[in-house]
């Protein structure tokens, strides 16, 4: 019974860095319908502005998670400017061009900080039992964080007249524009804030994970299949989503092993996908 | 008329740099003096690259301080370089290419088992020669391979002898989940059973995983003395990382960690754990401190030399030497028989190759971090270690 809640706690701790990662998929792929390949490595920025702010700036860890969204946003903007925005609508060449910037960003910081992984040092350090379980601080930060972040998003996209904005131009980007939204201008800042919050995602995963130039990989498949499985346009559903994945793993791999359980995770997935192809919590499109 | 002019001229101007290019073959110089060829096959960029350019730095000042000391009898060796992504298919493909079409003698380089795999077949039908510097899991010999770092008779089977007299009897197995790791838990399952310890867990993670809360847990439950790690890479760190956090009280014993990968975790977390290689940079000889000056003067990127540096620098240390025996360096038969018994003086030691197998003959390492991170060699064998594929 320990370990059973020993594996659901760590499981949310998993489920809570999957969201994370997954949530900036949701804006900048479901509700701006661009494929950005390049999304594990906005989170690679994220967790190398954090070490560059902790280690060579000696900054504390919450300025170098601000850090690491305004870098992350802001290679972004440059992505959005310079290349998503003139592809719009051929999700092929996207799908290419942001492939090709994915590989640009690994070698650059490949060059500039050398392939060996970079040391972020734990901000919450301890961790405190409850019977057999063991649980450390920085799991409990990393949860609360998310869900915190997670309510903020929601609040942006449906209170605030920005988020109105931006869920105008994904119903019927036409209407919007003839009703005077400078759909432009809302697409940058909308794939920026998508972009930032990868960059908090790889900050937030820095002091835990390894920081390498050629991290963003498996941050990438899970954001895709969290969000697909889910709803690729729904937060809630990309929030169950990721529950789903992260319990499901930690429990699989507390019964057997990580390997079967990534297999029957994907097996999961394929099914729902099967039986549900728009996802768990689907919106609804016109 | 304009577009035909424009595709007339791009047409020039490319044949013009093909034909230019081409005529580079044909430079000048006498026989006695033109370099000789060595393939380097290592990967810069994908999973393995930060082992592998750590094979490449060594292997790079090897060749460097050979062509500085007069060469192969006057003739420099010109190094060609590919680059196989951590794929070991590539790998196949690169190593085919320069031996093929840039004609090189031999071949220094390949990183996992994997890629040494998909390479084997290769150089074994095109009768070249591969001079393998990294630690691996043993069971394999090649009249085409030389085996230049240490493998379980002379690293898991002294470890395991050790921690069982020192440290505990307890053995928790971890590894990524591919053939190194998977072989050397067999292997240490063996030396176990034969030194009258116990394995309370074995777990596989997939290859690049850096979640570790199942297993951290299983770990807890199972109350081990000493958690015994063929990890590597992204997985590696993330382990420490991720243990130290948990606050389990188990000895880490690895076969793979090394002075990069614990300035990646901090010192905190590699605090106490203990690490079996033939190499540290703290080793203490006159040659070796030479080394480490050397090389912080040639590779400025902030690394330290590592055992796998070690491994690539041994491996064109014998090759130089190997060339410098035979009687035709550019005769790969005659360079691979000249590797029979070569000694060298390396900053890891005398050592030489066993001519029976085409392994090396190493010393046996252990080393206690400590709380700064640096590593003390507390443990060395007397001599090196005969080989036993």
């Amino acid at each position: 019974m320990d370990s059973v809640l020993a594996l659901l706690l760590n499981g949310l701790n998993s489920s809570a860095l999957i969201l994370m990662a997954a949530l900036g998929m949701v804006i900048i792929c479901g509700l701006m319908g661009v494929i950005n390949l390049a999304h594990g490595e906005l989170i690679m920025v994220g967790a190398y502005t954090a070490y560059c702010a902790t280690q060579l700036l000696g900054l504390n860890f919450a300025a170098a998670m601000a850090l690491a969204f305004a870098a992350a946003a802001l290679a972004g903007i440059l992505m959005e400017v310079l290349v998503v925005r003139r592809l719009a609508g051929r999700p092929a060449e996207t799908m290419l061009a942001t492939f090709g910037i994915s590989v640009l960003l690994q070698q650059l910081v490949n060059i500039i900080f050398g392939a060996q992984s970079q040391y972020v040092a734990i901000p919450i350090k301890g961790n405190f039992s409850i019977g057999k379980v063991v649980v450390p601080y920085y799991n409990i930060f990393t949860v609360c964080f998310v869900a915190a972040v997670m309510a903020g998003t929601v609040l942006l996209m449906k209170k605030t007249k920005f988020g109105r904005r931006v869920r105008a131009i994904t119903q019927n980007r036409d209407m919007a524009e003839c009703l005077g939204i400078d759909s432009a201008r809302v697409d940058t800042v909308t794939f920026a804030f998508g972009s930032g919050l990868a960059g908090l995602a790889g900050a937030l995963a820095a002091p835990v994970k390894s920081v390498s130039p050629f991290m963003g990989g498996p941050y990438l498949v899970n954001s895709f299949m969290t969000s697909v499985v889910g709803g690729i346009a729904s937060f809630f559903g990309t929030a169950v989503g990721s529950l789903m994945v992260g319990e499901s793993t930690a429990l699989l791999g507390g019964v057997s092993n990580d390997v079967t359980a990534n297999i029957l995770v994907f097996l999961m997935i394929i099914a729902v996908i099967r039986f549900k192809p728009e996802g768990l919590f689907a919106k609804e499109r016109r | 008329m304009k577009k035909k002019l424009c595709v007339f001229l791009v047409c020039a101007v490319l044949s013009a740099c093909t034909l230019t290019g081409c005529g580079h073959n044909a430079s000048g110089g006498s026989e006695k003096d033109r370099p000789i060829k060595i393939g380097v096959l290592y990967s810069l960029s994908g999973v393995t690259s930060v082992s592998e350019k750590q094979l490449y730095d060594g292997t790079k000042m090897a060749i460097q301080k050979i062509n500085e000391n007069g060469g192969i009898h006057g003739r420099k060796i010109e190094t060609v370089f590919a680059d196989y992504a951590s794929d070991p298919a590539k790998a196949a493909d690169k190593a085919r290419k320069l031996i093929l079409d840039e004609k090189v003698t031999a071949i220094i380089g390949t990183c996992s088992s994997s890629a040494r795999k998909a390479v084997k077949p290769v150089v074994e039908s095109y009768h070249s020669l591969l001079i393998y510097p990294q630690s691996y899991e043993g069971q394999e010999q090649s009249k085409n391979i030389i085996y230049v770092g240490c493998i379980p008779n002379q690293q898991a089977e002294i470890f395991v002898k050790w921690l069982l007299k020192n440290v505990g009897k307890k053995f928790f197995l971890i590894g990524c989940d591919f053939v190194y790791p998977q072989v050397e838990n067999k292997l240490a399952k063996e030396y176990l059973a034969a030194g009258g310890g116990s394995v309370v867990g074995e777990e596989y993670v997939p290859y690049g995983s850096t979640d570790f809360s199942s297993v951290l847990n299983k770990i807890k439950s199972s109350n081990p003395d000493i958690v015994y790690s063929e990890l590597t890479g992204d997985s590696n760190v993330a382990f420490y990382k991720q243990y130290h956090a948990y606050g389990l009280k188990a000895t880490i014993a690895s076969l793979t960690t090394n002075e990069t990968v614990l300035k990646s975790i901090g010192a905190d977390a590699g605090k106490n754990s203990f690490i079996c290689v033939d190499y540290f940079k703290n080793v203490e000889n006159p040659i070796n401190q030479t080394f480490v000056k050397k090389y912080a003067e040639t590779i400025k990127d902030g690394t330290v030399p590592t055992y796998a540096a070690m491994g690539g620098y041994n491996g064109g240390l014998f090759l130089g030497e190997a060339l410098r025996k035979a009687k035709d360096p550019e005769n790969t038969q005659q360079v691979a028989e000249a590797f029979r018994e070569l000694q060298i003086d390396s900053p890891s030691g005398k050592i030489s190759i066993d001519g029976k197998n085409n392994h090396t003959r190493l010393y046996c390492r252990i080393g206690k971090v400590d709380e700064k991170g640096e590593i003390h060699v507390i443990f060395t064998s007397e001599k090196p270690i005969d080989p036993k594929p």
